[in-house]
């Protein structure tokens, strides 16, 4: 069901409203679902419409054998205003909407919206954001988690991802919804696939099976025949990352390498003179690892970054032996 | 004065990125004491590099007629984030990246990140004490003061006692200062003062005259310069406000503010300060009214406001009991 959960007036037309949808009972396990963050993030809010018909679809019987047993709400648009203007950030205020969080009841826009959302997911039991990569770079679809424990650990292997990274603890993280949910209580799980300004559908089937099998091990849907499936998920900390700089300035070529797993020295892309087209210079793996980012924009300065590898030799499973 | 280009990256287009840090040596000996000043980690904020302009040219003139002057070391860094100054945003515009939110520990290794941590490490190793010179953001306007976090208020408001701003506000921590320059040098204990003054994309002069002034005073007494022009103006005493003594009106409706006040001047409580206005229905939507009896030091400028917006904060002369 559609709600409103935030009506202000704007100085010159249309209110500005933001919604969100819910589902089930509102005692029980709560899981929120939160797309839209930034305006340019668009396999988040794809996957956000999807799974609310689906779940519309669950709600009126026109999805055989599934039960909605706990309450779901999910937040497809919060960064509204960035959103009519197409960019990850509202250009009148310039502020990451997620470099705002816990935001303020009354205050300027932006953190009022972001004071909503805090609001209406604080009794949560679990909290799923959406995202893609960073501007310019592409993601592999992976869970970042935050404060990772046994227990959280245990949840992420029912989201079907096969790559996890542990995001080491930063003060910068701070003002994210992520974090502000860790320290409220949810159990919070960034699922990242892509990047921004692209509808990737392959990247959303992946989300969308991998939040519905969510759903169904933490009993907030149910189906009566199949069983929620786990499967086996590599793990990896910060320290298992590897960061792969350019040395030269121009344009950078990739390797069709995003999401798969690359040997020691083999060739991720090449950087090219932009006046001239000359290849100056190869960049290689410096260690076997799976490429879960790589640039997408050609233009790299010198030492900028082009992709990151999770070592190898780093991962840890989870499975069969969690 | 030696000029250094600290940091440097080239690019694709063929400039490079340089960070310039402009150095005044102690005369003969150890310097008694380091100190550095810092602007434009924000790129449409130009009070800071006017204040730089005229420290360096003031300096030089020092260094030239009176070099035995300097007992201690001063560093400029007067555009810390070159690419944003040339574009007049606030961020990193190839990455919309606030460089002011990746100080301190900081994950990743993207441009802005990179450069922000460099330039993070080479201010802290070189400096006693650091000046961070802000303007405001696009919406409001401040009288030129020194903002403190309380857990540093012991050490760093007798510093700011000499640098003619007109307020003092010490202020509780919150959030948004985890990933700042300021909080991370003095959580380094180095003493950091965070000068906000003015409005962004604009420059006051007789603001940045008072300050200017001001960090010659600072640098008088601690002892790095002997002695000062013949022609400094006397030092005013700045007001020194807690958190309870700051009050503020937000917007209660959307509309335009218009500002019947000036910046600076006095008001009573209650006393009217502007107006918030329906531009469409031609309606007077509320009076905006002083907040308490004391000094308006934030003023909104962009008139544009959402309701809860912040329209003006008052130093108040006395702290309300609690």
């Amino acid at each position: 069901m559609k709600k409103e959960i935030l009506n202000i007036p704007t100085p010159f037309g249309e209110p500005l409203i933001l919604y969100k949808n819910q589902w089930g009972p509102e005692s029980g396990d709560t899981l929120s679902i939160v797309s839209g963050l930034q305006g340019d993030r668009l396999n988040g809010l794809m996957v956000a419409s999807r799974l609310s018909r689906f779940l519309n679809d669950v709600e009126s019987g026109n999805e055989a054998g599934y039960q909605i047993q706990g309450c779901i709400q999910i937040f497809p648009v919060v960064n509204y205003k960035a959103w009519e203007t197409g960019s990850a950030h509202w250009p009148f205020d310039g502020q990451d909407v997620d470099l705002t969080f816990p935001g303020m009841e009354s205050g300027e826009l932006t953190e009022t919206i972001c004071n909503t959302v805090i609001q209406h997911t604080a009794e949560s039991d679990y909290g799923i954001i959406l995202q893609t990569g960073e501007k310019h770079y592409e993601e592999a679809p992976h869970v970042k988690l935050i404060a990772p424990n046994r227990k959280r650990r245990t949840l992420t292997r029912s989201l079907g991802f096969h790559t996890v990274r542990e995001v080491a603890e930063s003060p910068s993280l701070i003002l994210n919804l992520a974090k502000q949910w860790d320290l409220m209580g949810l159990h919070p799980f960034i699922l990242c696939a892509g990047k921004s300004q692209t509808y990737h559908p392959q990247y959303c089937d992946l989300l969308l099976d991998g939040i519905v099998n969510f759903m169904r091990a933490e009993g907030l849907l149910s189906h009566h025949r199949e069983k929620a499936s786990q499967r086996e998920t590599a793990f990896f900390d910060a320290q298992s990352e590897y960061p792969v700089l350019t040395r030269e300035a121009g344009l950078f070529y990739p390797e069709p390498v995003i999401g798969t797993t690359v040997k020691e020295g083999e060739k991720l892309g090449e950087v090219r003179d932009l006046y001239q087209g000359t290849v100056l210079e190869q960049i290689h793996a410096p260690e076997e690892g799976y490429v879960v980012t790589l640039r997408d924009h050609p233009m790299v300065h010198e030492k900028e970054l082009v992709a990151i590898l999770l070592g190898e030799k780093n991962r840890r499973w989870f499975w069969p032996f969690g | 004065m030696k000029t250094q280009t600290l940091l440097t990256r080239r690019s694709p287009l063929g400039a490079s990125v340089n960070i310039i840090k402009q150095t005044f040596s102690a005369h003969r000996h150890k310097p008694v004491q380091r100190v550095s000043f810092v602007s434009g980690l924000h790129g449409d904020e130009f009070e800071g590099p006017y204040l730089c302009h005229r420290l360096i040219h003031a300096l030089r003139q020092i260094q030239e007629a009176h070099p035995e002057a300097f007992q201690g070391e001063v560093h400029v860094y007067p555009a810390a984030n070159p690419p944003a100054l040339n574009h007049g945003t606030r961020l990193w515009p190839f990455y919309g990246s606030d460089m002011n939110r990746m100080m301190g520990p900081h994950p990743g290794a993207p441009l802005p990140v990179q450069l922000s941590q460099e330039l993070f490490e080479d201010i802290q190793s070189s400096s006693d004490l650091v000046v961070d010179i802000h303007a405001s953001n696009l919406h409001l306007k401040e009288l030129p003061q020194i903002r403190i976090i309380e857990e540093f208020s012991e050490e760093l408001v007798p510093l700011a006692l000499q640098t003619h701003a007109d307020l003092i506000w010490v202020h509780p921590m919150a959030g948004v200062f985890e990933s700042t320059l300021g909080y991370n040098l003095n959580k380094s204990n180095i003493p950091t003062l965070v000068v906000e003054t003015g409005i962004c994309l604009r420059i006051e002069p007789d603001f940045v005259d008072r300050l200017f002034h001001g960090m010659l005073q600072l640098l008088h007494h601690l002892g790095v310069l002997t002695s000062l022009p013949s022609d400094m103006p006397p030092a005013p005493t700045p007001q020194v406000v807690y958190p309870r003594g700051v009050a503020q009106s937000n917007a209660k409706h959307s509309g335009l503010f218009v500002s019947r006040a000036k910046l600076g001047q006095r008001v009573g409580e209650d006393e009217i300060i502007g107006q918030v206005l329906d531009p469409v229905e031609g309606a007077v939507l509320e009076e905006v009214t002083a907040p308490g009896n004391g000094i308006l030091f934030t003023l909104r400028e962009q008139p544009a406001v959402h309701s809860g917006a912040l329209l003006a904060r008052v130093a108040l002369n006395q702290e309300p009991k609690p």
